[in-house]
């Protein structure tokens, strides 16, 4: 399929060469330095899909705190946010996904048994795992707290090929976001190019680094009348350092833009993941059960098998997983006088068949888990309006649901929850962010034990929780800003 | 059935500090103090302990400080700096299982990242972190460590890029997770071309 898309693109290619040659619209620089920093928006839901002008003019102008940092190369800080602009990141690596980015950044934790794709990675951010943190595409979560992969976020997902920009967000301070105790990673899209030309324009992107490992991947951007579209396609092949630690995987994303009258705009996007990966065997000489390869690094016997606990594989066997992920997304924006209105619906799938070949008794055996138990649904919808209604003031309402579970333990999750959140500029100089999420879960878990038990039963939860949230911001001067904030998180209990 | 689990609840306290000094340098300072109730401890099987099971320990501490920079030295010299560190405070009873997800991440975590400009529309980069000290799954202690990476790109006409890195250059050997080394130096080489002129904005 890739390989296909490849040679559309460089059919493509001589037409937009030509187009681009004689367009003029692009100047060859960069975004000037402080540019991109200073229309990032004020509201911490970051959605790309406003117009980035009016998002800045939350309150009044004239009253507005924000300090927002120079752009040096890709990196932007704020007070509370740091934002990397996915367009001009370039890190002394490889920057494949997500984590390549973020491992760069404060109190942010990549943990991986190899440097390549892995769906059983983990991040942390301030101390929390990733179910204790929000990740989200556009302002809408992907957590999925169902772990029915045994991944609360499968990373080896974020693929950036279709990344604009990610901002770091840290703490609790939005009452818009759920389950974001140690903070939010919100990445922003990118869309397609409706301005000038109606050529599109197309990008080839090659790696091929140690251990076999090719990295391809194909962009083509561009728009036809009031629709904007952007679609990226890339495929990573690699044999792994370790034994039995090769990944071979494709993902495909796309995204449509259509600009009503009014500003307004209609938004479609998708984007797929499918990896198989390889479980790094144990390859210790001392073992008795690992048939030892001295052309591997060794692995102990008794090594970690991160995130949830099981037990390590060995060779003779199958290990490997196939993991697949989907979300698929519809939005609707539209300001209406000094208000905006914010609707998106959106559908999580993905599956993950896993194999093993692991100890068992005094010997080993072939152990799988997948199918059923590990096809995970998310269904959810979410409403915010912001009203620009006063000097000093901006208010936000809003409303989401999500329903998640796995094929054969349907309906484990049902979260609520509705907000209100008011931006005070008090002064020149003091801003007040006073806001409320009230949450009402109900899960029923996956069985389990009390610790020395092996009873196991599901456990129910129908908490209801206010979420109080507050954040003062006082700025001396242009250059300098303090803050103080003080919240309230509920954390939705992984199964 | 009813659980026995209490609903895990967090107060968050943050304070910090934005400055920006000229035009050309920025920082950030930020601490944090987090109160969490009842933090769940849920897990399957591991090799540690047998079966699956679920508990929660009354009330876990976390605390921090993040510093971060950003520093255009000259027009073709950047920085970007940070350092982190991390910690928590609990007390469990000695009839639970260890909660190995508390204290995976290491206490301290630094990183400067170098982008230099030079002739011929070539641009040289480099980044180096330093991880401090962690713990395994198992409890076991892993050894701090840092990494050195560089690399050399040059862009042709704004419509293609040729970059060729290294990685750990100094071929540190570490563990990130327990049992697992890291590979040594690697290199890998990157191609990019677009059709835009500013190969950047595709």
């Amino acid at each position: 399929m890739y390989r296909l898309i490849l040679l559309l693109f460089c059919l493509l290619c001589p037409a937009a060469w030509a187009e681009d040659a004689s367009d003029g619209s692009s100047t060859g620089d960069k975004a000037p330095p402080g540019e991109s920093a200073q229309t990032l928006e004020v509201g911490p839901q970051g959605d790309e899909s406003r117009p980035r002008e009016k998002a800045k003019l939350t309150i009044a102008p004239q009253t507005v705190v924000v300090t927002a940092g120079f752009q040096a190369g890709a990196v932007a800080l704020e007070p509370t946010k740091t934002v990397i602009d996915l367009t001009q990141f370039e890190s002394s690596g490889s920057v494949d996904r997500v984590e390549d980015v973020l491992k760069h950044m404060s109190g942010i934790d990549v943990i991986q048994t190899t440097g390549g794709a892995d769906p059983q990675q983990m991040v942390m951010m301030r101390g929390f795992d990733d179910s204790r943190f929000q990740v989200a595409i556009n302002g809408r979560p992907i957590t999925a707290p169902t772990a029915g992969a045994d991944t609360f976020v499968d990373w080896s997902s974020l693929t950036t090929g279709d990344i604009e920009r990610i901002e770091v967000i840290r703490g609790s301070a939005s009452a818009r976001y759920e389950n974001s105790v140690g903070g939010i990673i919100n990445i922003i899209t990118k869309k397609g190019r409706r301005e000038g030309s109606s050529v599109p324009r197309a990008s080839a992107d090659v790696t091929y680094s140690s251990f076999n490992s090719l990295n391809t991947r194909g962009t083509v951007n561009g728009g036809v009348g009031q629709l904007g579209y952007f679609i990226s396609f890339g495929n990573r092949t690699s044999d792994g350092f370790l034994r039995n630690n090769y990944f071979e995987g494709q993902d495909y994303s796309g995204r449509l833009d259509y600009a009503l009258p009014g500003g307004g705009s209609l938004s479609s996007s998708y984007k797929r993941n499918e990896l198989e990966h390889g479980y790094p065997v144990v390859n210790d000489p001392n073992s008795a059960f690992s048939d030892y390869n001295p052309d591997y690094p060794i692995v102990f016997e008794d090594a970690d098998s991160l995130r949830m606990g099981r037990l390590v594989s060995h060779p003779g066997g199958k290990s490997y997983k196939i993991k697949k992920a989907t979300h698929l997304d519809f939005s609707y924006d539209q300001p209406i006088k000094n208000t905006h209105l914010s609707l998106k619906v959106f559908r999580d799938w993905g599956s993950e068949d896993s194999y093993s070949y692991q100890r068992s008794g005094a010997g080993l055996a072939q152990a799988f888990s997948g199918r059923g138990d590990r096809k995970e649904k998310t269904f959810g919808v979410m409403f915010d309006y912001q009203l620009n209604l006063w000097a000093r003031h901006s208010l936000a309402i809003g409303y989401s649901h999500r329903r998640m579970g796995v094929e054969n333990t349907p309906d484990i999750y049902r979260i609520q929850g509705a907000y209100i959140e008011d931006q005070y500029a008090v002064n020149n100089k003091l801003t007040l962010n006073m806001g409320i999420r009230f949450m009402h879960v109900r899960e029923q878990s996956y069985a389990y034990s009390d610790p020395g038990s092996s009873f196991k039963y599901r456990h129910l939860f129908h908490p209801k929780e206010w979420l109080p949230k507050f954040t003062a911001t006082y700025r001396f001067n242009p250059e300098t800003e303090i803050y103080a904030s003080v919240n309230r998180d509920y954390h939705v209990p992984g199964c | 059935m009813d659980s026995f689990l209490k609903p895990e609840t967090s107060i968050s306290y943050d304070a910090g500090l934005y400055r920006r000094i000229g035009q050309n340098l920025d920082m950030r300072i930020a601490v944090n103090y987090i109160n969490t109730s009842n933090y769940y401890v849920t897990n399957t099987t591991s090799p540690y302990y047998s079966g699956s099971y679920a508990y929660q320990i009354e009330g876990v501490k976390f605390y921090g400080t993040e510093l971060e920079f950003n520093w255009k030295a000259t027009e073709k010299l950047i920085f970007f700096g940070n350092y982190s560190y991390q910690n928590n405070a609990y007390s469990l009873g000695e009839e639970f299982p260890y909660p190995m997800l508390l204290n995976l991440p290491p206490k301290n975590k630094g990183k400067l990242s170098i982008r230099y400009t030079l002739p011929f529309k070539t641009r040289l980069s480099s980044d180096v972190i330093i991880y401090g000290e962690r713990l395994s799954e198992g409890g076991y202690t892993l050894d701090g460590y840092a990494t050195a990476d560089l690399s050399l790109e040059r862009n042709f006409a704004g419509r293609m890029m040729a970059s060729f890195y290294i990685n750990n250059l100094t071929g540190t050997e570490y563990q990130q997770v327990y049992g697992y080394p890291s590979p040594g130096v690697t290199w890998g080489v990157r191609l990019k071309i677009s059709t835009a002129r500013n190969i950047f904005s595709q």
